[in-house]
C-alpha cells in the first residue's frame, strides 16, 4: 500500500515537473535577438497628394479619417554594422540601416503594415529621433498623430522629437563620413548642440506631452538635411490651443529667447559701437522677473538680464585702459543683449501668441494666486501673454578685455 | 555565546519586515493616486504626515505584542474582545485580505503584460504569479518572515540605483508652487494615501513569531520611517523627472519614470527590466502576507479545518475574483478601494484590542 502511494506521488511529482517547465520558460513571449527588427527613427510626411482618403461615403461604415501619412522607419540592419566595422568604413554592399516606407491613416495601422513586410518584427524601445514634416506639424491635427507616441508602452519619453524642414523622410538617408546610422547621427548632433546658445533644448516627447497637459505651448527642434549632414536651424514653436506649428525661432530669436530665460550657456554677440563692431562672448548670463503691476489686465513684467563677459574681438580702436571706455562698451552691449531680448518679445507677443520665454511657468511657480487668474486664457481667449507689457533691463559687464590695451 | 534562533523573529529583524511588507504595488500608483487629489507638486508633504500617523500606529501595535508576548492575534483578541466577537472580525479580515490578494495579482498581471508580455494571456500571467505565491504560503510562516528579511535589501538596493540615476534628470522648477494645497486638499490626499502603509499592519498577525522584547514598538516604527523615506523619493524623483501632469495621468507613473532613466550616459537603456524584476519580490513579499493573514484569519474562525486545506480553498477563490474586473479602469479603481477597506477594517484593531486591555485591567484591580 505505502509502495503504491509512493508510485502515485512521484508520477504526482513528474507530472507537475513537465507542467511547470511548459508554463515556466515563458515561450509564449519569446523574442529572438535575430527577430527583433530595431525601429532606431521615425518620419512623418504627408501621404502624396491625389491618395488622400475619399470623403468617406453616407453608405460606407468606414472609420473617417482626416489625413493620411506617409511614415518612414529606418530599422538597424545588423549585418551591415558589422560589415562597416569591418572594412572601417561603409564600402560594403549591405546597407547597415534599412529604410522602410508605407501609408496609411494612422500609426498603429502602418506600424502593422510595416510587420508584414519586413522579416523582423518592429521593436520600438531603442528609438532615437521621430521626425516630422512641417507641413504635418502645421496640420490641425497634429496632436493626433502625437498620440502613438505616449500611449504605446513601448516609446519611451526622453525620445527627440523633431520637426524638419521639408521632407522628413530625408533627413533619415542622411549619413555623414564615418558614421553608421542616420537616426542616432540625429541625435549626437543634438548633443553636441547642448553648448550653443541657439537651440532650445525641449525637444524630448515627454516633456512635450507635459506641456500639452499643462495647456502651455512647447517647441521642438528644427532640422533641415542637406547632401552630407543635418543642420539643426533652430526650435519649432507650437501653440498651446490646438498644438500645431505656428512658428520658427531661429537665430537670434533664440539667442534672445535663452537670454531671457537665463538658459544661455556662452556665445559671443556683435555689438555695434561707433559705426563700428566689437564681440562680446558672453560666458554667464542670469535673469530675474519681477512682477510691477499684478493685475490681470494690465499686467506688467519686468525682466532684468544681467551678463557677463570678454570683448574679444573690437574693430574700434579704443584705449581700453580708460574706465570710461569699458563703460561705454558695457553700455553698447547691454543695448545688444537688450535689443535681441526685445526682438524675441515681440516675435513671441505679436508672431508666435506663444510663451516660448516661459513667463507663464514662471508665474505660475512664483505667483500661483495671480496665476490662478490669467492661467484658461493666457496664451488664448483673452490672451493676457500677449497683450502684457514686458519692460527689459540690462545690465552687462565686461570682465577682460583681452591682452592688450590699445591697437595703434 | 548566543545561538541564532531560526523559528524565532529578533526585535532587529522587524524594521526590514514591515519595510518589506509596506512596499508593494501601492508604490507604482503612488505618485499618481496623490498628484491627482493635490493638484500641485506639495504630495510629499502628504506622504511625510501619512508616514508619521503609520508610525503612531505602528507604536500602539508594538505595545499591544509587548503586552502578549508570542501569542496569536486570535487568542489575544479571543480572550478581550470575546469569541463571537473575534469570529466576525477575523471571518472580515479574511475576506479583506483574500480580496487584496486578488488585486495584487491581477494587477502584477496587467502590469506584466502591458510592459512585457506582449502575447502571453493575463490569465496565465496571474495564475503562476499565483502559484508562486501558493507555495511560499504552504511553508512555515517564520520562512515567510525569512523570505521578507532576504528580499528587502535586493529591492532597497534597486530603488537607490534607479533614484540614483534618475537624480539628474530631475528638473526642481516642477515643484513650484510650494505650499499651495489648502489643508482640505492635503487631509483627502493624506486619507488617500495611508492605504499604501496598509502593510505595517501586518506584524500584528505575527507577534507570535516574535521575540518578547521591549524595544518591538520602537523597531516597528523604523520599519515605517524607511518607507516613508522611500516613498518620499519616490515621489520627489517621480514628479521631478515626468513632471505634475504627466504625474497626474499616468497609470503607473513610477515605471514611467523608470522608463525615462538611462544609466552611464545612456548604455543602459531599459533599465526599468531591472527595476520590474525586482519589483515583483516587493510585490511577492505583500501578496505572500495578503494570502496567508487570509489564511490565518479563516483557519482562526473555523479551528477544524487546517491550513493546507484553506490554502488550497482561498487562493482559487482569489483568482477567480482576480478575473472578475474587465479593464485597467476597473482594475485601479479595485486596488484602490481594496486598499481602503483593509485600511479601515484593520487599522483600529490594535486600538480596539489596548482599549479593551486596559478596560479589562481596570476591571480586575477594582473588583
Amino acid at each position: 500500500m505505502a509502495d503504491m502511494r509512493r508510485k502515485f506521488a512521484k508520477i504526482v511529482v513528474c507530472i507537475w515537473i513537465f507542467a511547470g517547465a511548459g508554463l515556466l520558460t515563458g515561450c509564449w513571449d519569446r523574442r529572438e535577438i535575430e527577430d527583433v527588427g530595431f525601429i532606431v527613427g521615425i518620419a512623418v510626411d504627408m501621404a502624396e497628394e491625389g491618395e488622400q482618403p475619399q470623403a468617406a461615403d453616407e453608405a460606407s461604415q468606414e472609420p473617417l479619417a482626416k489625413t493620411k501619412y506617409a511614415v518612414t522607419f529606418q530599422l538597424v540592419n545588423p549585418g551591415g554594422l558589422q560589415q562597416v566595422g569591418r572594412q572601417g568604413g561603409g564600402g560594403g554592399r549591405l546597407k547597415p540601416y534599412w529604410n522602410i516606407a508605407s501609408e496609411g491613416e494612422t500609426m498603429m495601422e502602418i506600424v502593422k503594415y510595416i510587420s508584414t513586410r519586413t522579416a523582423r518584427a518592429p521593436f520600438f524601445e531603442h528609438m532615437e529621433a521621430v521626425l516630422f514634416s512641417e507641413d504635418v506639424a502645421r496640420s490641425e491635427n497634429f496632436h493626433e498623430i502625437l498620440d502613438f507616441f505616449v500611449r504605446f508602452q513601448e516609446m519611451r519619453r526622453n525620445t527627440r522629437v523633431l520637426v524638419a524642414k521639408g521632407k522628413a523622410a530625408s533627413v533619415l538617408d542622411v549619413v555623414p563620413p564615418g558614421i553608421n546610422l542616420p537616426a542616432p547621427y540625429i541625435n549626437r548632433i543634438i548633443r553636441n548642440m547642448e553648448k550653443s546658445s541657439r537651440i532650445i533644448l525641449e525637444s524630448k516627447i515627454g516633456d512635450i506631452y507635459e506641456d500639452m497637459l499643462a495647456g502651455r505651448s512647447f517647441t521642438m527642434l528644427h532640422i533641415e538635411a542637406g547632401k552630407q549632414d543635418s543642420k539643426l536651424l533652430g526650435n519649432a514653436v507650437f501653440s498651446s490651443d490646438k498644438h500645431h506649428m505656428v512658428g520658427v525661432l531661429d537665430g537670434e530669436l533664440v539667442e534672445g529667447r535663452n537670454l531671457i530665460a537665463g538658459e544661455y550657456k556662452t556665445g559671443a554677440i556683435k555689438v555695434s559701437i561707433d559705426d563700428s563692431l566689437a564681440t562680446y562672448n558672453i560666458h554667464k548670463a542670469s535673469s530675474s522677473v519681477s512682477i510691477l503691476d499684478p493685475s490681470p489686465d494690465h499686467l506688467r513684467v519686468m525682466i532684468t538680464i544681467k551678463t557677463e563677459g570678454d570683448i574679444t574681438e573690437s574693430f574700434v580702436d579704443a584705449d581700453f585702459s580708460k574706465p570710461s571706455v569699458l563703460g561705454e562698451f558695457e553700455e553698447a552691449a547691454a543695448k545688444e543683449v537688450k535689443r535681441l531680448a526685445q526682438q524675441t518679445v515681440t516675435m513671441c507677443q505679436e508672431r508666435l501668441h506663444a510663451d516660448v520665454i516661459g513667463l507663464g511657468h514662471y508665474i505660475s511657480r512664483k505667483h500661483p494666486q495671480l496665476w490662478k487668474a490669467v492661467q484658461q486664457e493666457w496664451e488664448k481667449g483673452r490672451n493676457y501673454f500677449t497683450s502684457a507689457e514686458i519692460v527689459i533691463k540690462t545690465e552687462a559687464s565686461i570682465r577682460s578685455f583681452g591682452v592688450i590695451n590699445r591697437r595703434s | 555565546m548566543t545561538v541564532f534562533d531560526y523559528d524565532q523573529v529578533r526585535p532587529s529583524d522587524i524594521p526590514l519586515i514591515v519595510a518589506s511588507a509596506e512596499i508593494g504595488v501601492s508604490i507604482l500608483t503612488l505618485p499618481q493616486n496623490i498628484t491627482k487629489i493635490t493638484q500641485s507638486a506639495d504630495g510629499w508633504m502628504v506622504i511625510l504626515l501619512s508616514g508619521i500617523v503609520m508610525i503612531c500606529i505602528g507604536w500602539f501595535t508594538g505595545q499591544l505584542i509587548v503586552r502578549y508576548p508570542e501569542r496569536h492575534l486570535s487568542d489575544i483578541a479571543t480572550q478581550l474582545l470575546g469569541v463571537w466577537a473575534t469570529r466576525i472580525l477575523f471571518f472580515i479580515y479574511g475576506l479583506v485580505m483574500l480580496n487584496y490578494f486578488a488585486v495584487i495579482i491581477r494587477l502584477t498581471g496587467t502590469l506584466a503584460k502591458m510592459y512585457f508580455f506582449d502575447l502571453t494571456p493575463i490569465e496565465v500571467l496571474v495564475l503562476i504569479f499565483a502559484l508562486a505565491i501558493i507555495y511560499c504560503v504552504s511553508g512555515l510562516r517564520i520562512a515567510i518572515m525569512r523570505i521578507n528579511q532576504m528580499f528587502i535589501p535586493l529591492i532597497l538596493a534597486a530603488l537607490a540605483i534607479i533614484l540614483l540615476f534618475s537624480f539628474e534628470h530631475i528638473r526642481w522648477a516642477n515643484f513650484g508652487p510650494i505650499f499651495a494645497t489648502d489643508w482640505r486638499e492635503l487631509t483627502r490626499g493624506i486619507l488617500g494615501t495611508l492605504p499604501a502603509f496598509n502593510g505595517g499592519i501586518v506584524i500584528l498577525y505575527y507577534g507570535f513569531l516574535t521575540k518578547p522584547s521591549p524595544l518591538i514598538p520602537r523597531q516597528i516604527m523604523y520599519g515605517t520611517v524607511i518607507v516613508t523615506a522611500v516613498y518620499t523619493a519616490i515621489f520627489i524623483c517621480c514628479v521631478g523627472v515626468l513632471g505634475l501632469y504627466t504625474s497626474i495621468n499616468s497609470l503607473f507613473p513610477t515605471i514611467e519614470m523608470a522608463k525615462e532613466v538611462e544609466a552611464a550616459g545612456g548604455f543602459f537603456e531599459r533599465l526599468q527590466s531591472i527595476l520590474f524584476a525586482v519589483w515583483m519580490l516587493a510585490i511577492f513579499t505583500s501578496a505572500v502576507f495578503a494570502l496567508d493573514i487570509s489564511t490565518m484569519m479563516m483557519q482562526s474562525v473555523f479551528q477544524k479545518m487546517r491550513k493546507m486545506p484553506w490554502i488550497l480553498l482561498l487562493s482559487p477563490c482569489g483568482y477567480f475574483l482576480a478575473m472578475i474586473p474587465r479593464n485597467d479602469y476597473e482594475i485601479l479603481n479595485w486596488s484602490k478601494w481594496a486598499g481602503i477597506a483593509m485600511f479601515v477594517s484593520m487599522m483600529p484593531l490594535p486600538f480596539i484590542l489596548l482599549l479593551a486591555h486596559r478596560l479589562k485591567r481596570r476591571r480586575a484591580t477594582h473588583g
